[in-house]
């Protein structure tokens, strides 16, 4: 009698609650899919043999954005727990300004796509081993935060250096790409970014009862059996990893990594256990959704807004509301 | 009895301050042991060692014949609970989810209470008087509840063989501090060892141990309460005069003379 008395207060994500996602997220894809430049279709023209390509090109794009948005998610709920701050998000880490700044390098030598990701990759990296060696030396949480804001005030400024001396088309390019677009993607490159971001959110998931004990402070999680500067510094690894990946496939699409756990911590509480799969799940959709709008958007005004600059306008409100509702009375 | 914690010429620094210095005890299995001392006389250092919190300068640290600086944190936190001085810094959290991570070393982090635990974490709150809050958010609570709280997560899970606690009555008023009592003699009498520091040394008799005193990183006195408690050793112990003070209404505790008095009347 006890323990059902308990039950209305306990919320446990199970692999139910997963199952339950998914069918949502793979309805909301097909309803996505229908959005296109043109306005909606109806699921029979899509099915239709002649638009196959037109079928396929849809579905790989909603596929990135489920990626995408999974990982931003993932990153920005897994930031903001191991690093103890709410305002933590992907972007925080300072590989995103590496990432940047290698893509706008590359800018410099050629306006080909490729050689913007591939240069953005590069950086990425070579941000990574720089933002993973001084974090060694730090032990303090405030310390990877600050490390990594240093590190993307750098290289902006190197960006905007950057900036005066290519064409205003690169300009152009560079800007639109930094904001975050989601593109049709190759299929492999599809493939591989959706096996790596999978494998790193069930690598944070294995560990998300741990992670939710650095939320007590790291001198009590230590005392619960939890090594946290060895955790901190496995949890900021996988997230370096996602954001490096993330930064050259689709650019800075922000607010998703900051926005989606915090609504998810208002309506579940502060469990890791219960944020990391919900926010995935709603990242997904979120992100999936703003993509399709954004398609959606070429019925008026000609052009394809990025991505990115509609998550931050759909953001920004929302953050502002729940932290004017969420931490009300509630210090 | 055997001896569940040996301590070995331990000395710890911090920078350049000296908080232990050559400090040696034993801790018998099953005991109870009260640190008294002043501020900065490393009752909380010596803690912090003993859970694994604290990397020795020099010295040794055996629990149960081994080295704990060979154990890893979760198989010290299976052994031995303890409990720190300073309040954890989450407010939105249900006070059964605190009380339920000491389940944590023994169980894994990806478990929520089953019935029995349920059960244990409502029996504790019960103990020390908190279980109308247990659906309540940990920031909605005052401090002296928000340590029992974390007293209660110290002492849910019956398996760690020793229970070291910093301080576990503070900010508790003396209405609850006897029940905290009873729930640490409660753990004695199943053979949890259990070894605190205390402030409030009123509550050193009831809790009916060894007392170790300890002054400047080092034991300055060990024994039975009665022995401890008496004017000289606390003379020494803070460096103040002072007098125990028992009332008829059987109220003791220990008044210092405040530094005004000292200069009126010196002894």
């Amino acid at each position: 009698m006890k323990s059902s008395r308990w039950s209305a207060h306990i919320f446990q994500w199970r692999w139910s609650h997963s199952l339950g996602s998914l069918v949502i997220c793979a309805a909301a894809a097909f309803i996505c899919m229908l959005i296109g430049p043109d306005g909606f279709s109806s699921p029979a023209d899509l099915l239709a043999p002649q638009s196959q390509s037109i079928l396929e090109l849809r579905l790989s794009r909603v596929l990135l954005g489920l990626t995408v948005g999974a990982a931003l998610a993932a990153t920005g709920a897994a930031l903001q727990t191991i690093l103890r701050n709410p305002l933590a998000d992907p972007y925080i880490i300072g590989v995103s300004g590496g990432a940047a700044l290698g893509g706008a390098i590359a800018l410099c030598f050629s306006s080909l796509s490729v050689f913007l990701t591939t240069g953005s990759l590069l950086g990425a990296l070579g941000s990574m081993f720089l933002m993973l060696s001084l974090s060694r030396r730090t032990d303090h949480p405030d310390g990877l935060l600050l490390l990594g804001i240093v590190f993307n005030a750098f290289a902006a400024a190197l960006i905007t250096f950057l900036k005066v001396l290519v064409t205003p088309q690169e300009v152009q390019q560079l800007i639109l790409w930094l904001v975050g677009t989601i593109d049709y993607p190759e299929p492999n490159i599809l493939f591989v970014s959706c096996t790596i971001v999978a494998g790193l959110i069930f690598a944070l998931f294995f560990k998300r009862g741990e992670i939710h004990l650095l939320l007590m402070g790291d001198e009590e999680a230590l005392r619960l059996g939890v090594n946290p500067q060895r955790l901190r510094s496995r949890v900021y690894f996988i997230c370096c990893l996602l954001v490096g990946l993330l930064v050259p496939l689709v650019g800075m699409i922000g607010f998703v990594g900051l926005i989606i756990p915090h609504m998810v911590r208002m309506v579940l509480g502060p469990d890791f256990r219960n944020i990391l799969p919900a926010s995935v799940f709603l990242g997904m959709l979120f992100l999936m959704g703003c993509d399709a709008l954004v398609r959606w958007s070429f019925v008026w005004s000609h052009t394809e807004l990025p991505v990115g600059a509609l998550t931050a306008l759909v953001g920004a409100p929302a953050f502002a509301w729940i932290l004017t509702k969420r931490y009300r009375g509630n210090p | 009895m055997a001896i569940l914690f040996d301590l070995k010429d331990i000395s710890v620094q911090y920078g350049s301050v000296s908080a232990l210095h050559n400090f040696s005890y034993q801790f018998l299995s099953g005991s109870i042991t009260t640190i008294i001392g002043e501020n900065g006389s490393g009752k909380s250092t010596l803690l912090n060692c003993l859970a694994g919190l604290v990397p020795t300068h020099s010295g040794a640290i055996c629990f149960e014949g081994q080295m704990l600086s060979n154990f890893s944190p979760l198989e010290i936190a299976q052994s031995i609970s303890s409990l720190g001085q300073s309040d954890v810094k989450i407010s939105d959290m249900p006070v059964w989810m605190r009380v339920s991570q000491g389940f944590y070393p023994h169980e894994g982090a990806s478990f929520v209470p089953n019935a029995e635990q349920q059960n244990a974490i409502e029996a504790i709150a019960e103990e020390l008087a908190f279980h109308h809050c247990l659906h309540r958010q940990l920031g909605q609570l005052s401090g002296g509840e928000r340590r029992r709280v974390n007293l209660a997560r110290a002492l849910v899970d019956p398996r760690p063989k020793a229970i070291v606690l910093d301080e576990p009555f503070a900010n508790i008023d003396i209405g609850h501090q006897p029940l905290v009592i009873d729930a640490l003699h409660k753990r004695h009498q199943t053979g949890q060892t259990i070894i605190c520091a205390v402030q409030q040394l009123h509550l050193v008799p009831e809790l009916n141990g060894t007392v170790l005193g300890m002054r400047g990183g080092q034991m300055e006195a060990s024994g039975a309460a009665s022995d401890i408690l008496t004017d000289a050793q606390l003379e020494k112990l803070f460096n103040r005069k002072g007098r125990l003070v028992q009332t008829t209404e059987g109220f003791s505790g220990v008044l210092f003379e405040t530094p005004k008095q000292r200069g009126k009347n010196p002894n």
